[in-house]
Order: structure tokens, then sequence, then C-alpha cells
């Protein structure tokens, strides 16, 4: 088998030849021994050249696959624009080109292409992938109401009954918000009639007939609902709501009691529970069924109402409302309220004989107000009765109550106490892993680095004993994640996070060697792409083993790929490029100007860095006029000016418009302050496409200039040597050029 | 970019489209171009150019053509290029090349039109010349009864046009579809191919016409171009132009007898009787 040099070289010979079918053939052959994005290109190219549109095509999309699976997706953008070239409506290139841009986060162009392919899908009558491009172009934009409608129809056509309530719905709830109320209507209703058992609608039509104010209508849906969904609680919820709202108290208890025999600890139907019994005057009934779900309540409220709650019920609870309102209070820093709920906190337990828990109240509310002597009196009074009774928590309580008790105190805030309590338990209970965890989480919240992770290293202790590795482990963990500088826990092992990334600092006696894992790390992440990572890496083993040449070297090279990565120029253009614009429909185009609405706008058409990048790939996969457009508009920088013009003048010298290239040199030439070595580069330039221009002339003395600088520079002496002799040739020619008019056909 | 780069040369020098600045001045040719001179000259009427494809029929014709200053000659050179010409399109074409003011369609008047442009060009001091090429396509009695009927235009000094045919063997046919015409060829020249010396020749003088004077085809490949084109000059150009292409392909300084044997081949020529 003939190797991929001998068969380019084959192809290369036909094509001299004009045997475009043989140079294909060889091309195939070279296909099947090494397929890439550049061979089927070429391929592509050749059909092209044959008129055979139809493998062209398949070719570039080949073509197109390989540079989209390699990352090259401005290759990959090149291919699918010669494929809309030749075929405007190609449904796979333009559902390509959507992709592209929906990833560039153009959303506008994204947009633009799908319904483009949509369209041509729809000609093609390919439905299954044209359902996933509306779903593509309802998430970028899910707030197009006449696009839905649009797809909504579709699928009643294509019998997906389901799906298009599904979008009439999203209709009309676009419309309830935009308080379109009778075109909300109306799409509720279309979605009811093509699915009238559909839960969703038939509470979104409910919601909307409530926030209309029409609850009887509301009630109708409801019912409706109960006999189509019996087990549903939200629908007795919902159902119990109207019911409430229209003050038939008896029917939504009913509804509520349904609710709470299937979920007794439902939340919300306790909250409406204690709604309808405060409207009846029965607050203490509210207050039980709030009771349940005090604190899911209270969490899910904002602080304001939370507190406006508790305090309502204060003369009903007062112990219970005042604990929650302590913590509340703490949450938001208001200390003099805390310290008013406190002492309201200790009356109430020193009525109810626990002088304990009514001192440590106090004691907490001294720290506030340390200048209340009167307070300091009740607690100084107080704790002289519990010496006198010598009462001694410590041996009324068993340990799990003590603990239980310190719990309450810390969930509560109650800090001081929950020291008190749980450090005299210590003594009593030492191999409790119950009480260090308590105790680990008082120091962590009383920001106490050092105890917390004291506590750690004795749970460590207890669980190695106890043979409960895992949660060792994980207490190690978290004694890291405390404080990673504790001298305790050197040698107790890394941190996860530290595992993946830091490598440790170099004992005595360790070697670059027995890093080798972190350096092979730090290669993979650069393979990768993640250069920041492999970057880190390398800087802290460098700053452990400075003499260490390949790490400097590593990072050298990283930083050069930072800078130079055509991967990393992609991306940056595939951030901003511009991309082929597909032609639309009329009606195609009315949906799309509803997208343009309120979308994001395209990239600057002066991003001269982009467009040169662009003009490059384009050039180099043979779209040369695209690629001119893009040299054009990188060309107004002038910092891009010098690059551009170059390759502009080499665009069209490729399309034979030498005149134009003759132009954009002398135009750089003429702009170019310096002599230097690129100033006499773009004469030799200029003078070459004079010659292909036949400007013979011009170029010789454009030739000559150039040998006045340097006689040396790239073969001028032979340049000229050879235009000489075409001068002259010239003269002889236009000599005789009279006598061939007098040859004629038959 | 191809081989005129990697081989040193300014152009082309095995193009098959007629450019003068190429003519190879070998004996033959030479002959020929003073034979058409003297018949010229002497307005003698009618001359043929008999030769293979290659020969070098339309180098000649056009050769010949920019030899006929325009102060001393009205010349035109009419190429055949297919063979449903009618006798009234012959006419009105040669009146057009001879500079007949409104031509008109009825032939009548036409060929009292040519008739009268001839007169002028004579008047003028100048010699009428009307040379055809590929005339062997022109394989009809009245075409020729035509060409007849001009020769038969004369003045004291001789014929008042002259006719130069150019064309395959065939030609010999053509012409004897009128014998009266065939009896009036004052001179015919047959071509041939070339001798292996002038091949080597020939294709020293293109190469060196197009910029190149360093050997660039190995003796073994000069003996084997001859052998396969068998000295016509057309196939001896096709050959060169692909083992040059081949030869840049390859890049090889030299062409030898290899590149060219396998040139051959895809040109299809005989390689049998190596």
């Amino acid at each position: 088998m003939p190797n991929k040099a001998t068969l380019i070289k084959e192809a290369q010979k036909y094509l001299a030849k004009g045997q475009v079918d043989k140079a294909i053939e060889t091309w195939q052959k070279l296909i099947k021994e090494c397929p890439d994005g550049n061979t089927y290109n070429a391929l592509g190219d050749l059909y092209l050249k044959k008129g055979d549109k139809k493998n062209s095509l398949e070719a570039f999309h080949k073509a197109a696959t390989f540079f989209m699976n390699e990352g090259f997706s401005l290759k990959a953008l090149g291919l699918f624009k010669k494929i809309l070239n030749i075929n405007p409506s190609d449904p796979d290139a333009l559902f390509a080109l959507g992709q592209i841009n929906e990833e560039r986060g153009l959303k506008i162009d994204a947009i633009k292409y799908y319904l483009s392919a949509t369209d041509s899908l729809t000609k093609e009558g390919q439905k299954e992938k044209l359902f996933e491009i509306y779903e593509r172009i309802i998430t970028i934009s899910p707030s197009n109401a006449p696009f839905r409608v649009k797809v909504a129809e579709i699928y009643i056509k294509e019998g997906l009954l389901s799906e298009a309530a599904k979008e009439y719905l999203n209709v009309a709830r676009l419309y309830e918000e935009k308080e379109e109320t009778e075109k909300a209507l109306e799409y509720y209703q279309k979605s009811l009639e093509i699915q009238p058992s559909n839960k969703e609608t038939i509470a979104g039509i409910t919601n909307f007939y409530m926030r209309a104010g029409n609850l009887d209508l509301a009630i109708e849906q409801m019912k409706n609902a109960i006999s189509l969904f019996p087990q549903d609680t939200d629908v007795y919820l919902q159902c119990a709501e109207i019911y409430s709202a229209m003050e038939r108290f008896d029917d939504a208890i009913a509804c509520l009691s349904q609710v709470t025999g299937k979920d007794p600890s439902n939340v919300t139907a306790a909250r409406l529970f204690g709604k309808i019994y405060i409207k009846n005057g029965d607050r203490e009934k509210a207050w039980t069924k709030y009771l349940n779900v005090l604190d899911e309540m209270l969490l899910d409220m904002n602080s304001g109402d939370a507190i406006e709650l508790l305090e309502s019920f204060k003369d009903i609870d007062p112990l219970e409302t005042g604990k929650r309102l302590v913590t509340l209070h703490r949450q938001h820093g208001e200390n003099q309220k805390v310290a008013e709920e406190l002492i309201a906190l200790g009356s109430i337990f020193t009525e109810k004989g626990m002088q304990k828990e009514a001192v440590n109240c106090y004691r907490e509310a001294l720290l506030i107000t340390p200048a209340d002597d009167s307070l300091r009196a009740v607690i100084a009074n107080l704790e002289r009765e519990i010496r006198a009774a010598h009462v001694s928590i410590k041996e009324d309580k068993t340990v799990d109550e003590a603990i239980a008790e310190g719990k309450v105190f810390l969930q509560y805030g109650l800090y001081e106490d929950a020291r008190n309590l749980l450090e005299d338990l210590r003594e009593k209970a030492p191999d409790n892993i119950e009480l260090h965890l308590k105790l680990k989480s008082l120091y962590m919240n009383t920001d106490n680095k050092n105890k917390a992770v004291t506590e750690c290293l004795v749970l460590c202790d207890l669980y190695g004993n106890a043979g409960d590795t895992e949660a060792r482990d994980r207490i190690i963990k978290e004694a890291f994640s405390i404080d990673p500088e504790d001298p305790r826990l050197i040698g107790m092992g890394k941190t996860p996070a530290r595992e993946e990334t830091v490598p440790v600092p170099p004992g005595e006696g360790l070697s670059i060697e027995d890093y080798s894992e972190e350096i092979a790390e730090a290669d993979f992440y650069a393979k990768q792409g993640l250069k920041d990572e492999a970057k880190e890496i390398l800087e802290k083993l460098q700053k452990l083993f400075p003499e260490r040449e390949e790490i400097r070297q590593k990072l050298i090279a990283l930083k050069a790929a930072e800078e130079e990565s055509p991967l990393g120029a992609e991306e940056k253009i595939l951030e901003k490029e511009i991309t082929p614009e597909p032609i639309l429909d009329s009606d195609i185009l009315s949906i799309f100007n509803e997208f343009k609405k309120g979308l994001d706008t395209k990239i600057d058409e002066k991003d001269h860095e982009t467009h040169y990048n662009l003009g490059l790939a384009y050039k180099e996969i043979g779209l040369i006029d695209d690629a001119i457009k893009e040299f054009q508009l990188s060309r107004d920088n002038p910092q891009a000016f010098l690059s551009s013009s170059s390759m502009l003048s080499m665009c069209y010298q490729e399309k034979g418009l030498y005149s134009l290239a003759i132009e954009v040199l002398n135009n750089a030439v003429e702009k170019m302050k310096d002599r230097d070595e690129a100033f006499w580069a773009f004469k030799y330039d200029l003078a070459e496409v004079y010659e292909k221009n036949g400007n013979l002339k011009e170029a010789f003395d454009t030739y000559t200039e150039v040998y006045g600088w340097n006689a040396g520079f790239r073969d001028v002496p032979g340049k000229m040597k050879q235009l000489e002799v075409q001068i002259q040739q010239s003269a002889e020619k236009g000599k005789s050029r009279d006598q061939k008019a007098r040859i004629s056909y038959l | 970019m191809d081989y005129l780069e990697y081989y040193g040369l300014k152009e082309h020098p095995f193009s098959n489209v007629v450019d003068n600045r190429f003519y190879f001045s070998n004996p033959q040719h030479s002959t020929a171009l003073v034979k058409l001179k003297y018949v010229v000259d002497t307005r003698k009427g009618l001359a043929v150019v008999i030769g293979d494809i290659g020969t070098g029929k339309t180098t000649l014709a056009r050769l010949f053509l920019e030899q006929l200053n325009e102060k001393e000659y009205e010349a035109a050179l009419l190429m055949v290029v297919h063979s449903t010409v009618s006798a009234e399109w012959l006419l009105k074409k040669l009146a057009m090349q001879l500079g007949v003011p409104d031509v008109k369609e009825d032939k009548v008047e036409l060929v009292s039109q040519i008739y009268k442009r001839l007169h002028e060009i004579n008047e003028e001091g100048r010699t009428a010349v009307v040379m055809l090429d590929e005339v062997q396509m022109l394989s009809s009695k009245g075409i020729m009864e035509e060409f007849r009927g001009f020769l038969n235009m004369e003045i004291p000094e001789g014929k008042l046009v002259n006719f130069m045919f150019f064309g395959l063997p065939d030609l010999d046919d053509v012409l004897s579809l009128d014998e009266p015409l065939r009896q009036r060829v004052a001179v015919k020249i047959r071509l041939k191919a070339f001798s292996e010396e002038n091949t080597k020749n020939y294709i020293d003088h293109r190469l060196s016409v197009a910029g190149c004077n360093k050997i660039i085809f190995t003796d073994d490949a000069l003996k084997l171009i001859f052998q396969y084109s068998r000295g016509v000059a057309r196939l001896i150009n096709a050959v060169c132009d692909n083992a040059l292409l081949e030869g840049y392909l390859l890049k090889m300084d030299c062409i030898d007898g290899q590149i060219i044997k396998t040139v051959a081949i895809g040109l299809d020529l005989d390689v049998t009787g190596e």
C-alpha cells in the first residue's frame, strides 16, 4: 500500500493534469489510510471542482465533524459555511452553526440558525430532529409566547397532545405574567381542552381564577381536580385555601384533614389550620397546630413575620415563644431585645421552679447588660437558693438528659449555659462521643478553634478505639478544616483538598523523584488545558526544588502556551466570532424578530483580533471571499494593519485580483514610517504582484529599489534578470500584435 | 507553483499552443518557407502543405503569415474548425478577411465584392494571400470549385489571389474532388516527423527559449522521447511537458528514461517497441 506522501503526490499530479476523477480516486485511498478533517475538506473541494455537489457536501460534513470533535471550532465553522455556500438550507450545517453560536452565548445568532434549520427540516419532513431543535430554542428564549404557540400547534399536528398541552400552559403563564389575562385564560383553556386531566393546567387555571377573584370558578376546577386526583395532597391544600378565602372554614378544615391524614407533618396544612382557627377566634387550637411544625414554619417565614407570629402567641405559650424569640433577636443583633427576652424567660423558669435554667438566662442577659445591678442581685439570690437546696444537676440528671439539655442551650444560642453543663459532664463521662461532639460544636460556635481541635483529637481517639476508621478519618478532616495550622495535626495526614493539588513540603532526604506524581499531575492538567492548576503545582515544586531545570522548563512552556496556545486563541474567538448569515423565510423572520426583543446583541464589529484570526481560519480552508471580508475588517486596527494587509494581498492574489493586491500593498508601504526589513519585504511582495499582473516595468523598478537596499535580499538579482528578458520579449510581441488579427476561424 | 521555478524556466517550453518564439528552425521547415514565398511572389496561385498530425503545419502557417508584411501583402489565415462549412460562409469569411466593406448575403454579389477587393489590393501594389489550415475538413466539391473559380482570376503578373492549403494527408483526396483544381497546385510540400537528431535539437531549442541553459533530459531520456513520439512535434511536447511535471513532483533535477517511460504509459503511447 503506498504511503501518504506518495498518494498526495499522485493526487497532485492528476490534479495538475486536470484529471479530477483520478485525483478523487487517489484522495479516497488516502482517506482510507488516514482520515482527517483536512483530507475530507480537500476531497470535498475536488468533488466541487467536478461539479458533484452531493459528494462534495458529504465530504465537507465529514471534515466539519472531524474538526468539531478535535476542538477546532473555527475550522468547523468555516466548513459549515462552505456547506451553506453550496446548499444554503442544509439542516445539519444550520443546526451545527446554531450549536456553535449557542455555546458562544450568541443567542440571537443561535436562534436564527436553529430557526433556519427547523425550516429546512420541516420541508424535508424530518420531524424527530425538529422537536429537539424546538426544545433548544425554547431553552434559549423561554419567554417567546408566539413561538411556543407555533410549537404547540405542531405538537398537535403530530398527535403529541401532552407536549402541546404543556406548551399552551407555558404560554398561558407567560401571558399571565404580562398581565394579559384574556390571552392567559385562552391558553389555559386550550391546554385544558387538549388534556382535561392535566394537573398542572388545572392548578394553573385555578390560580388564575383565584387571582382574578373568581373563587367559585376556582373551586369548580378544584372539585374536578379532587375527583381526578383523590390522593393528591397538593390538590386538597389548594382547595382548602380557596375555601378559606371564601370563609367556608368547615370545608377548608375537611380538606386539610385529608392532607394531614396522608401527611401528618405537612407544614402548609398546619399553617392553614392555624390561620383558620385564628379566623375562628380559637388561638389555642391554632397554636397547637403551629407548634407541631413551628420551627419549619419559622424557617420558611421572613424574620419580621416570624417575630410577629411568636409575639401573637406569647400569652398562650411564653416559654416556647420566648426561646425562639431569643434566637431570632440574636440573629438580628438586637441585643437589648435578646436581654429582655432572656430576663422574661428567667422569670418563667423561676416560676416553674427551674432555678438553674433561670440563672442561665439571667447570666446571658447580664453579659449583654453588665451594668444591670438588679439583675446581678436576682442571679445572686437564685444561686444562693440553688446552693442551699444542694441540688446538683449532675446528680439529678442522667448524662443523656444533660446532653439533651446542652443541645437545647446550643440550639438557642445559650452558649454559656451549654458550656457550664457540658464541661461539667466531661469529668463524669469522659468517653461519651455524643458529649464531645456537642462540646466541639460549642467551641466552634464560640470560635474557640484550639478547643474545637482538642475535641476533634479526643473524638479521633474514641473513634479509633471503637474501630470506626471512617468516622475517625472524617473527624481528622474536620480538624484540618477548623485549623489547618494546628501543630497537633502534623503527621495526621493531609487534607483531601491538598492531597490533590499541593505537594507536601520535602522532608529530610526527599528528592524530586518523590514528587513524580505531582509532576505527572501537573503535566496532565497542562494537557487538559487546566493551566492555572498545572502552574500552581509547578510553582510550588519550584520553591521546593529551585535548582531543578525541568520544572523551570515546564513552567516556561506553560506560560508560553498561555500566550500562544492556538486552542486558547480559538476559544477566545469562539466567544466573539462572526458567523455566516442564514437565509430566513419571511414567516420564520417574523418569529425570529420576536426573539430579538430583549436578547443580547451581536459581537462588536470592531473586534479586530477576532476578525484577523477568523480570516486566517477561512483562508486555510479555502474560503477566500470570507477571509477577505475578515481581513478588511481587521485592517482597521493600527496594530493589525500590516499583518492584515499582507494577508489581504495574498487573498486577492489567490483570486487573481492583482490590482487590488497592489493597492493594498502600496497603501501599507506608504504608511510604514521605518525603512526596516519589514518595509522592504512589503516592497518585494509588491514587486512580485506587479510581475504577476503583467506590470513588468513597475515590477522591475520596485525590485531595483529593493536591490538598492540589499542586493542579497531574497532572489532580487534573479528576478531582475528574468524581468529584463520578459520586458524585451514583451516589446517584440507588441510589434507582431497587429498581425494576429489576420487570423480567423471557419 | 508548477515546475517552472524548480527547473529555472521563465515559461512553459512545451506548450502545444503555437508560439512563433518557440519556432524551431530546421531544414525541412526552412525549405518549405522558401517554397511558399516563391509561390506568393510569383503569383502561382496554389500551394499545398501536407503533413501528419503534429508535424508542424500550423506552426509553419503562422510563421509564414508573420513573414508577410502588411505593406506588401494582404494576408489572412483561416483556420477550419469544423467540417460543415458551406461555400457561402467560406466566401463571406474570405470577404471579411480581405477587408470587403458591407459584405452582402447574395452569393453573386459577394463574389463580385471579393473580385473588386482583390483588384483594389492589386492596385495598391500588394499581393493577396489566403492561407487555410486543416483544409482536409472542407471535403466538398462545391467549395473546391469556388477556390478554382478564384484561381481563374488573373492579371498579367499572375493570379489575383494566392491560396496556401495546409492539411493532413487526406487533403490529397479533397483536392481530387475537383480535378482541375488539383492540376492547379503549383507547389506541394510534404512535412515529415523529426529525426532523432532533430528531436534532440528541438527539445534543446525550446528549453533554451524558455530560459533554461542546463541539461534537464538525460541522453537516455531523449532517446526514448524520440522513440515514443516517433519525432512528432506535438507528441514530443506532450511527453516533455508531462516529464517535467513528474520530475518536479519527484524532485528530480534530471529527467531520466524511467520518467519518460512512466509518462509515455500515462499518455497511452506505444512503449512496446523498446
